[in-house]
């Protein structure tokens, strides 16, 4: 008697689910069976260059939960009213072919956010990829030199610093492997290479993330604000070791005078 | 189709006949097509060849218990995990191979089957199996093979990876370095043949890169710094990110393989001079030295069992136990043959680890194996672990680095260049193997010891694919010839440092062609580390760097 109820209610408990973990994940409490979410989510930013980054990851984060919200609601509405029933009038089937509203409603709401994103981040990805830091060097202002070369290899990253000339290419490089140490409070611009595949430098912990292809040079730059260790991820699958190719940052207060000694 | 499938003379024993013939088991009465052939087919597959007679039974249970894909998959399940053999370090068959050639036995013989199970075996019950290192203690906790490596670490980086703590995990080997060294250090992990130049084989006791002179061992520290950096230029990565306790861990396990790898290379060697007829250990004839009670096995050795793992030095020095309490804690898969043989053999002789161990139905002369097993050990041991021991208290000599070597505003450093590049092409002759300008295209047809070891045995043309392939059969990589290092890249295997460019010129790369310069003194090898450094940033290695265009904007 019951049964279409049963299953109508199963069905529809989908889409509520789907809500439900959505808050739990956004809200970033709770755990389900010993496992929290709130480790799921990236490690806190301390790059002040990243903020504008964050924001506009929980703005995509609203936006698309809105429309999970609603969606889903629907969805969940509609599997529960038009359970079949014992005794439902079976009507004939139709042929619809479209609805013109409707289509135009479901075209243009996603056009909009789309351009209204595409306008909207414009200037943080100017920051980000675009503008090199500035710093005032005998009363002009210059882009900060970068300071450190990566190259990302199967499966490592070699870091590369300016030896005693300050100057990086030189005679006195200095290389040390899967760690890279950066002065804390003001900006770092590091130079970004592959030596033999596609590699994608990454430290989550400063939302700093740049593919790499042999024969280019990148650039990437940021600030870090809390002295520490950061994770440095490559995060494009580079082969087989790619799983294991990490490395160490440090941020230190002192400069890198204490890695160079090396 | 069943026809076909019983009479086998078509399809052979190849493997994936039966997709084409049909089930071919001969107790097979059963209907073998459509959905139960494929049934079949797919049961056989997943038990293999071995059990394939259990094909039957199971399908025919399967459809018997109408439970579906759910029994078989219960009974694979139950086969694969209850006949997981326990861990075995896998014999040195390119030795043996070898060492039959070298023996000039005729094509197709072999020694005796007899004395590869017993190499096998003293290797067995003196190193342990990579579930449960051992080390052979002639002197109990007293050995100084214990100064040398610490049994709580070789526990720590053996056996599978299991997690630890948050940390770490155990099998530190295995999680790290096995799949390409090898489970047994003998660099035919599963990645080994992708890469190039292939991982190493620790069982020459061979390493590179180190801070002694040729022939030594390296020290602990030179095993760690490749750890931490890796070895550029090379599929080595560096693990720097290990804690420091986990790289001591894995520079001991390294150093044990090693050992075991050598001594179970010496033991091969030492059979190919045994007369006819006899053997390593006097035993009778169908008597496995495995299958005796341990104290019997280890004979004159001791064995100490680990306090901790990875434990420290000072706090939990490893306790010596007697042989009887081995036989019961015995870690691993011996334990239970043992422990069981163990208990019979005391209540036999009532005699609790007793001296008289002689089982019932089998006669042995307990002294002789003794006698025989110490002198094996001080024969084919002691020598490679004196060779490790020394190597203890080796300091390397302390060496001034010049202030000039990579400062090319320094007033000496364009006469050093200068003078390094007269010895390149001169007194050193460096050019020979590296080129004329540097970049390793000088002599190229040299083979590395590890690949010689074997290849020189009978003197084998490398090129000559046929020669060599019963040599790769046998476990060895296809011969690659050795390259010498391009000078113009900026990337060292030993390391940039100039203090490591000026220990591969001094003391050479042991295993490779690259030889100890024992004619130069200190101060012209410091002239030609200069020289070799600055050859990555001279404009023949960078030609962007030569000529700027006008109006060439800076790179961003």
């Amino acid at each position: 008697m019951l049964m279409h109820r049963f299953w109508a209610g199963l069905f529809a408990l989908v889409p509520i689910l789907g809500i439900g973990l959505y808050v739990i994940a956004v809200l970033g409490v709770g755990s389900v069976g010993g496992f929290s979410f709130a480790g799921l989510w990236l490690p806190e930013n301390a790059n002040p260059y990243a903020t504008a980054i964050d924001h506009l990851f929980d703005l995509v984060h609203i936006i698309c939960g809105v429309v999970l919200g609603v969606t889903t609601s629907i969805l969940a509405y509609v599997v529960w009213r038009y359970a079949d029933h014992p005794g439902r009038q079976a009507e004939p089937a139709q042929y619809i072919t479209h609805h013109t509203l409707l289509e135009w409603i479901w075209t243009a709401i996603p056009a909009a956010i789309l351009v209204f994103l595409g306008f909207y981040q414009l200037q943080v990805w100017a920051d980000n990829k675009m503008n090199r830091p500035m710093v005032m060097v005998e009363g002009q202002e210059r882009a900060v030199e970068p300071s450190a070369l990566v190259v990302g290899k199967q499966f490592g990253w070699e870091v590369y610093y300016p030896g005693p000339d300050g100057v990086l290419g030189t005679l006195d490089d200095q290389r040390v492997e899967n760690e890279l140490t950066v002065p804390v409070g003001r900006p770092v611009v590091l130079r970004v290479e592959a030596r033999d595949v596609l590699h994608s430098f990454a430290i989550p912990g400063l939302r700093v993330k740049q593919d790499v292809v042999p024969g280019m040079t990148q650039l990437v730059w940021f600030q870090v604000d809390r002295p520490g260790t950061y994770e440095i991820l490559c995060m494009e699958l580079c082969g087989w070791g790619h799983y294991k190719m990490r490395a160490r940052m440090k941020a230190v207060a002192e400069g890198l005078e204490a890695e160079v000694q090396e | 189709m069943i026809g076909a499938s019983e009479t086998g003379g078509v399809a052979g024993d190849a493997p994936g006949v039966w997709w084409v013939f049909g089930c071919r088991c001969r107790k097979c009465k059963y209907v073998t097509q459509g959905e139960t052939l494929l049934k079949h087919k797919l049961v056989w597959w997943l038990l293999g060849e071995r059990f394939r007679s259990w094909a039957c039974v199971v399908v025919r249970l399967d459809n018997w218990a109408m439970c579906g894909r759910g029994l078989v998959c219960f009974l694979c399940l139950a086969v694969s995990v209850g006949c997981t053999p326990p861990a075995e370090f896998g014999d040195n068959s390119l030795e043996w191979y070898k060492q039959e050639r070298a023996a000039r036995l005729d094509p197709g013989q072999g020694f005796p089957e007899v004395h590869r199970q017993d190499v096998s075996d003293i290797t067995r019950v003196w190193f342990g199996t990579p579930d449960a290192p051992q080390l052979p203690l002639l002197e109990g906790e007293d050995d100084p093979a214990l100064e040398l490596l610490d049994m709580g670490k070789l526990a720590w980086a053996a056996g599978p990876v299991v997690s630890r703590n948050e940390e770490s995990s155990q099998g530190l080997y295995r999680r790290h370095c096995a799949h390409c060294h090898g489970v047994t250090g003998d660099g035919r992990g599963p990645t080994s043949a992708f890469l190039s130049p292939y991982p190493r084989d620790f069982r020459l006791g061979k390493f590179k890169f180190k801070s002694s002179p040729t022939g030594n061992p390296p020290t602990k520290e030179d095993l760690k710094t490749i750890l931490v950096n890796g070895i550029p230029g090379t599929s080595m990565p560096s693990f720097r990110l290990l804690q420091d306790e986990e790289l001591d861990v894995l520079v001991d396990y390294v150093i044990y393989l090693s050992q075991r790898g050598l001594v179970e290379r010496f033991l091969i060697a030492a059979v190919r001079e045994l007369d006819e007829d006899a053997r390593l250990v006097s035993l009778p004839d169908g008597v496995r030295l495995r299958d005796l009670p341990l104290d019997v096995q280890l004979g004159p050795l001791q064995r100490v069992a680990p306090a901790t793992l990875g434990g420290e030095s000072g706090a939990d020095v490893a306790t010596a136990v007697d042989v009887e309490s081995v036989n019961d804690s015995d870690v691993g898969s011996d334990g239970d043959s043992n422990a069981e043989e163990g208990e019979a053999d005391r209540s036999e002789s009532g005699d609790a680890g007793g001296g008289n161990g002689a089982q019932a139905d089998v006669s042995y002369d307990r002294d002789k194996i003794s006698d025989d097993l110490l002198f094996l050990a001080e024969d084919q041991m002691l020598p490679v672990l004196e060779k490790w021991l020394g190597i203890l208290d080796f300091e390397a000599k302390e060496v001034d680095v010049p202030a000039w070597v990579l400062d090319p505003r320094d007033a000496a450093y364009e006469s050093q260049v200068a003078l390094g590049q007269k010895l390149y092409f001169g007194a050193a002759n460096c050019v020979q193997c590296h080129g004329e300008t540097g970049i390793g295209d000088g002599q190229t047809n040299n083979y590395d010891d590890w690949t010689n070891d074997w290849l020189k045995v009978e003197g084998i043309n490398p090129t000559d694919v046929a020669a060599w392939a019963p040599y790769v059969n046998a476990g060895a990589h296809p011969p690659r010839p050795i390259m010498p290092r391009n000078l113009r890249l900026g990337v060292y295997r030993g390391g940039n440092r100039p203090i490591d460019i000026f220990r591969r010129i001094q003391y050479g790369i042991e295993g490779t062609p690259m030889p100890a310069s024992l004619t130069l003194t200190e101060e012209q090898i410091w002239a030609l580390v200069a020289y070799v450094q600055q050859l990555p940033y001279e404009t023949l290695s960078r030609p962007e760097t030569a000529k700027k265009l006008e109006n060439e904007r800076p790179v961003r």
